[in-house]
């Protein structure tokens, strides 16, 4: 996939959209849990 | 402290000691030494880096900013997900398979010799200098409540710290690390579970009334340059300054390299993905229960009991007058808090709880101005908060266990710094321009000098913390001069047309951006440093371009030398 001098860009690397993916809806369910502790409690 | 306590500490300090020491085998190589010969578990390594941010500033300093400012700070880190990601599938595999021993080596076959070993001596001074102050935090502050010259306590961290370092090599760091980590993780669950216990209201009641007080406000949407935690600035400037510290520093990149598999290196990234943000949460919330527990029980005037000794004994009448109205404004705060956690709490009710809140905090403002006043030097205790409430509330054994957590986020984040200085030290500056030729027994010996060498720095650093207390800020300060710049420059490294002389020209302009905003708008917060200083380096290396640098007179860089 890379050559030896220059790195791959993240649109071009097959598994970047699946990685982002997972990552970013395990992040938006910590946000949602922040979010709900927020309203609840600090509003 | 108790005795048990005590014994709970040195048992740990001993055991870890013994571990990492048990590590070097294997180390008789320097890719053992320095990257554990490519051949750590992928959550090994995870652990260890998690291990290695977390320092003891994080378990006495975060949990105490959580105290007095409440969650906001955990949108510093809602960009570090999505570096992660980033890196895993740019920067993580390129360096993996280039089999490089530091992110620098890789600038000089990409770029030239110039930009490597500026890079890497702008790591050295400032992580040099950033280690001496990860092992002063939690000493400072061990003295105060001890009584102990500040010596005794850099000694405690640092000397079992750079012996298994220096002996184990990174091998040692990431195990210790590991062991390190499953301590401070259940050090910060027990204190948790003894705040909800001891806390005399329900834990729902418990965060309505932190609720009130503001301590539970997470997210802050105004796009405001000069706020430091808002949420753009955590998914903005928070992923640039992540990029560069997990893509380009090399107590990050160390870790990854010795990654048994280009897949494991990115496994272990995800660890701190999905982990670092529930984590920092979880230490704020610490904070913020310890918070509500000062509602209910009686909190010291001061919780640096060198301040305490000190106001008392310049005047005692003034010391006496104002702890009586720090302990009227604390009961009539009670009174308001039991109010918010009646089950038929109304919105007047939490409005007074808040007033109450804010007639506290005047008073001790006041009793800090005068602190001040006293002892000449600056009187924030938030460090203090935490430490006094394990030292005085946390039954025997637990206290001793999380005064051990401390010192492990210490021991942890300094050996992960001192194997990364080593590696520099060595891999950079000494086999690149003083012995280019020499074996690896020799490379060996040097290395484990230059962590040895780089630990007695540190702890001259950390015990002379407080006279050197403007330079170092000076130093970190600097620090965040040129983290994004060294980003932009990797960021070049992966556009073909950017050139040798476009990457050094870029680096010290985007130094020079930062530093001129830094000067003509000081209002900025310092998270956009890093957005300034990579694009200022990316734009000026595109622009001037080049092409692509020849390796005029180096050495190449494989693992095979």
């Amino acid at each position: 996939m890379n050559d030896a001098s220059t790195p791959s860009t993240p649109s071009t690397h097959p598994r970047f959209r699946v990685l982002l993916l997972r990552v970013l809806g395990a992040e938006l369910m910590v946000w949602i849990l922040l979010w709900l502790l927020q309203s609840r409690y600090a509003s | 402290m108790h005795w048990i306590n005590w014994a709970i500490v040195i048992a740990w300090l001993l055991y870890v000691s013994i571990d990492g020491i048990r590590r070097s085998r294997g180390t008789n190589k320097l890719e053992g030494y320095f990257l554990g010969g490519r051949s750590l578990p992928w959550w090994v390594v995870g652990l260890s880096v998690m291990a290695t941010q977390l320092s003891a500033v994080t378990m006495i300093g975060t949990t105490g900013q959580g105290a007095v400012d409440g969650m906001r700070f955990v949108q510093f880190y809602f960009g570090l997900p999505i570096a992660l990601v980033i890196l895993g599938v740019t920067i993580v595999p390129f360096l993996h398979r280039a089999k490089v021993y530091t992110a620098y080596e890789f600038l000089e076959r990409r770029f030239d010799a110039k930009t490597r070993s500026l890079t890497s001596v702008l790591f050295l001074v400032s992580r040099g200098l950033s280690c001496g102050t990860i092992i002063a935090a939690p000493a400072v502050v061990f003295s105060a409540i001890f009584g102990w010259p500040v010596g005794w306590s850099v000694a405690l961290i640092g000397v079992p710290t750079v012996i298994y370092t220096m002996i184990g090599g990174v091998q040692a760091v990431a195990w210790t690390d590991v062991k390190q980590m499953v301590l401070v993780v259940s050090a910060l669950v027990a204190v948790v579970i003894v705040l909800l216990l001891r806390i005399p209201v329900s834990p729902d009641a418990a965060l309505h009334i932190a609720g009130a007080a503001g301590r539970l406000r997470v997210f802050d949407f105004n796009f405001k340059l000069s706020e430091t935690y808002t949420f753009w600035s955590g998914i903005i400037g928070g992923t640039f300054l992540m990029l560069s510290y997990f893509g380009t520093d090399q107590s990050q990149v160390q870790r990854y390299l010795t990654a048994k598999s280009v897949d494991e290196a990115r496994s272990s990234h995800l660890i701190s993905a999905y982990w670092k943000i529930p984590l920092q949460a979880l230490i704020l919330l610490v904070g913020v229960l310890v918070f509500v527990f000062y509602i209910f029980v009686s909190p010291p005037m001061y919780y640096n009991p060198a301040q305490d000794r000190a106001v008392r004994a310049a005047d005692p009448a003034a010391y006496a007058a104002l702890d009586t109205r720090y302990r009227a404004a604390f009961n009539a705060r009670q009174q308001a808090a039991r109010a918010v956690a009646a089950p038929e709490a109304t919105a007047e009710n939490r409005s007074a709880f808040a007033l109450s809140e804010k007639a506290m905090v005047a008073v001790r403002t006041e009793a800090l101005k005068t602190a001040e006043a006293v002892t000449g030097q600056p009187s924030k205790d938030v460090n203090y908060i935490i430490p006094h409430f394990v030292l005085s509330e946390l039954p025997i054994g637990l206290a001793g266990l999380f005064i051990a957590a401390v010192i492990a986020a210490a021991m942890s984040a300094v050996s992960g710094e001192l194997a990364s200085l080593s590696s520099t030290t060595v891999i950079d500056l000494y086999r690149r321009w003083v012995a280019p030729d020499a074996d690896d027994t020799h490379y060996l010996k040097v290395s484990r000098a230059a962590t040895g060498l780089w630990g007695v720095f540190a702890c001259i650093v950390a015990t002379f913390a407080a006279t050197l207390g403007s330079l170092i800020e000076v130093v970190n300060r600097y620090g965040s001069f040129f983290y994004g710049s060294i980003l932009g420059v990797f960021i070049l490294a992966m556009v073909p047309r950017a050139g040798a002389n476009g990457a050094f020209v870029g680096l010290i302009l985007g130094m020079s951006a930062v530093a001129g905003v830094n000067h003509w708008a000081p209002e900025v917060a310092f998270l956009w440093y890093n957005v300034v200083g990579a694009v200022t380096v990316v734009t000026v290396g595109l622009l001037i371009g080049g092409g692509r640098a020849q390796n005029s007179g180096a050495r190449p860089v494989t693992i095979s030398e």
